[in-house]
């Protein structure tokens, strides 16, 4: 059984949750990615630009903030120290995109430069003037006339948010694109956001391992969770194969659990797995999988699951209380994984060594807050590991 | 009306970090630095950086972002070279010359305070720093007389002040000596030992087309508005006559055979000259190999 449901409209959504995990990252509202996309298109096909260009525009646009992934967390560092790694994002959001593949040939050099300003002050290389790709500033024009359109109340219309470029004319934006984006929006300034027409083939681009690629990215933003998602993704598949679940779906839905962890702090690591005390935090990792989740159909059969790992077997868990068999098996599943990976973690770090068994505590939770059954699994298969 | 149409290369110093990473290039040494915005990527980013060029400010730029690990101009210092101060006595006339020309009465005195400013500020670190601050002024400027209703007008001191401040975050360590360099190829190549030398060769007779606001911001340096930085590749061999196809490739080969001993060379090309500098690069290196991204950003890589 395939993984994931038919070719082209699963690419199509594996886009969209890879540009919604951008906007999460870049602390945008989920569709700011998506948006940035269909204008930055619709301006390049008005340019008269060629398929390839008008394509590529589309997934810059769309994937401009992924390389926040590979941006660590870190809680030291000053206000100066996160600016400067934050202008590394568009480097490794190129070097993403050139990795996943199939895409067209020029995206990872439109995100690698669209955040260069025209006078040079940009990042990450300095680029000045007609040093940058014309469609990357362009690219750059329509995320910042998105962003304007999307702040709070700055702008009353989008004809007014057209202010946030003309203001930065021979600044960040050249003369010419400011000219022609003013041309695009006067006459395409009901229809600017018209779905945008992209042909371009996705040859080689394979869905599933583009997202399992970005959750490992991840959860290698931090050593707490560094290869997590693999580990999971292997006791999940065998556990599911004792039980007569799908291992491959398990151990695909197990990497996609590093979408909760999208957050720069991790509070759902912050408790113990057992303790009560972590159940808002888990919970709202669980909502955060669920949601990005949610902007992508074809992906979304795994949300209901993703969305109830941090319930409870007995009905006391987080966010609707769900109990006993109305939570999914594949949740039932994933929440003994994690907790199981989480208390491997912590024995691992611990400063002392009179620690109970972690099988032990688990058959303890089962009937509680784990399912017997996936307990029994989770024990059984660690064993024979 | 001054022409801006330059064009611009591309020197991307995040490919660069990339060719190297592939490559396990550590150290480099860019003889034709220009504006070495690309050596300060690659410090940054920890590798070892050398750089030279003839053209003075260029160097003192790089004094600011390469050399310089920890050197900031603070708000008080900004202040001081971006006004007037009191009791001191300005050239205010010393670009009187491109009053009404290139620029305002205004802006030439401006010109002529920062000029005398910046001479006087007593650390190389942070002369580099305002001098890429200001060049940015100058940038804005010029490209304003050619569009003035399309871009703000921004106070001459506030727009200094803004490019200055955000010079700030081009200075960092990685943990090695950085050098950059007055000189010509010959005298920059011999200095150094590193794993490898990149250059993006200036074309045929590119003293004679250098942009205006490369040497306008000499002659600004030197306080000569009618300076020409052609004299300065006088003596050079790329000075010389090179607008045929054979000395110009003479004066590649010297900077090749100058190359010989690091074990990588990269010379930055497009498309369309791509075969010449693989057929300059040949005879000099065991292996050649050709990497491009874009027709006009083509890398042709040289391996002992």
């Amino acid at each position: 059984m395939p993984l994931l449901r038919s070719a082209d409209p699963v690419t199509a959504d594996a886009v969209r949750l890879l540009s919604a995990i951008g906007d999460t990252l870049g602390g945008h509202r989920l569709g700011f990615g998506m948006r940035v996309a269909t204008i930055a298109a619709n301006f390049a096909a008005q340019r008269g630009c060629p398929a390839d260009i008008t394509a590529a525009s589309f997934y810059a646009g769309a994937l401009h903030a992924i390389g926040g992934v590979h941006t660590p967390i870190s809680r030291d560092l000053g206000e100066r120290e996160t600016a400067i790694v934050g202008w590394n994002v568009p480097v490794h959001g190129a070097r993403i995109v050139a990795a996943i593949g199939g895409l067209p040939p020029a995206t990872a050099d439109y995100i690698r430069w669209h955040r260069e300003s025209f006078d040079g002050t940009g990042y990450p290389d300095q680029l000045r003037w007609n040093g940058i790709p014309h469609a990357a500033m362009a690219i750059n024009a329509v995320r910042a006339f998105v962003e304007a359109l999307e702040s709070n109340g700055d702008y009353a219309s989008p004809a007014e948010a057209l202010f946030a470029l003309v203001g930065d004319t021979g600044k960040i934006f050249s003369i010419r694109i400011v000219r022609e984006f003013r041309t695009f929006f006067a006459e395409r300034s009901e229809t600017f956001e018209a779905p945008a027409e992209i042909a371009w083939e996705t040859t080689g681009f394979d869905p599933a391992a583009a997202v399992a690629t970005l959750c490992a990215a991840i959860d290698a933003r931090d050593d707490r969770t560094l290869g997590r998602g693999t580990r999971l993704a292997e006791i999940a598949a065998a556990m599911a194969a004792a039980i007569g679940l799908d291992p491959e779906r398990a151990a695909f839905a197990a990497r996609l659990t590093a979408l909760g962890r999208l957050h720069d702090t991790l509070p759902g690591d912050d408790y113990d797995p057992l303790s009560r005390l972590g159940r808002d935090a888990r919970a709202a990792d669980a909502r955060t999988a669920q949601r990005l989740l949610g902007v992508a159909p074809a992906f979304a059969e795994f949300a209901p699951a993703l969305g109830a790992v941090a319930e409870w077997f007995d009905g006391s868990g987080l966010p609707q209380r769900l109990k006993g068999n109305d939570i999914p098996p594949l949740a039932r599943l994933l929440a003994v994984t994690l907790a199981g990976d989480a208390m491997d973690l912590a024995s691992q770090r611990a400063v002392v060594d009179n620690l109970p068994d972690i099988t032990v505590r688990l058959a303890a939770a089962a009937g509680k807050q784990f399912d017997p059954a996936m307990v029994n699994a989770y024990v059984a298969v660690r064993g024979q590991r | 009306m001054i022409d801006l149409n330059e064009r611009t290369r591309r020197i991307s110093g995040s490919r660069l970090a990339d060719l190297f990473l592939a490559r396990d290039i550590g150290s480099v040494v860019d003889p034709f630095m220009g504006m070495p915005s690309h050596l300060n990527y690659l410090k940054r980013h920890g590798i070892q950086v050398h750089g030279g060029d003839m053209v003075e400010w260029f160097v003192r730029a790089g004094e600011g972002i390469v050399v310089n690990d920890f050197t900031v101009l603070r708000d008080s210092e900004v202040a001081e070279i971006v006004e007037m101060l009191p009791g001191r006595i300005y050239p205010l006339d010393l670009f009187k010359g491109w009053d009404g020309v290139f620029f305002s009465e205004e802006q030439c005195a401006y010109l002529g305070v920062w000029h005398a400013n910046v001479h006087n500020l007593r650390s190389d670190g942070q002369t580099g720093l305002a001098i890429v601050g200001l060049w940015h002024v100058l940038c804005y400027w010029l490209q304003k007389a050619l569009a003035p209703d399309e871009m703000a007008d921004v106070p001459p001191s506030e727009l200094a002040w803004s490019y200055i401040r955000e010079t700030e975050r081009l200075v960092c360590t990685n943990n090695a000596r950085n050098t950059v360099r007055r000189a010509d190829f010959h005298a920059t190549l011999g200095a150094q030992k590193a794993d490898c030398v990149y250059f993006s060769p200036p074309g045929k007779n590119a003293a004679r087309k250098a942009d205006a606001r490369v040497w306008m911001w000499e002659a600004w340096w030197q306080g000569n508005p009618y300076l020409n930085i052609e004299q300065y590749y006088r003596d050079t061999i790329f000075g010389q006559r090179t607008s045929d196809d054979g000395s110009y490739d003479r004066a590649i080969e010297s900077v090749l055979a100058a190359a010989q001993d690091y074990p990588y060379v990269i010379v930055q090309t497009t498309a369309a000259d791509a075969a010449r500098f693989e057929r300059l690069v040949a005879p000099h290196r065991a292996s050649v190999e050709t990497v491009a991204p874009y027709p006009e950003e083509v890398y042709v890589i040289g391996k002992n």
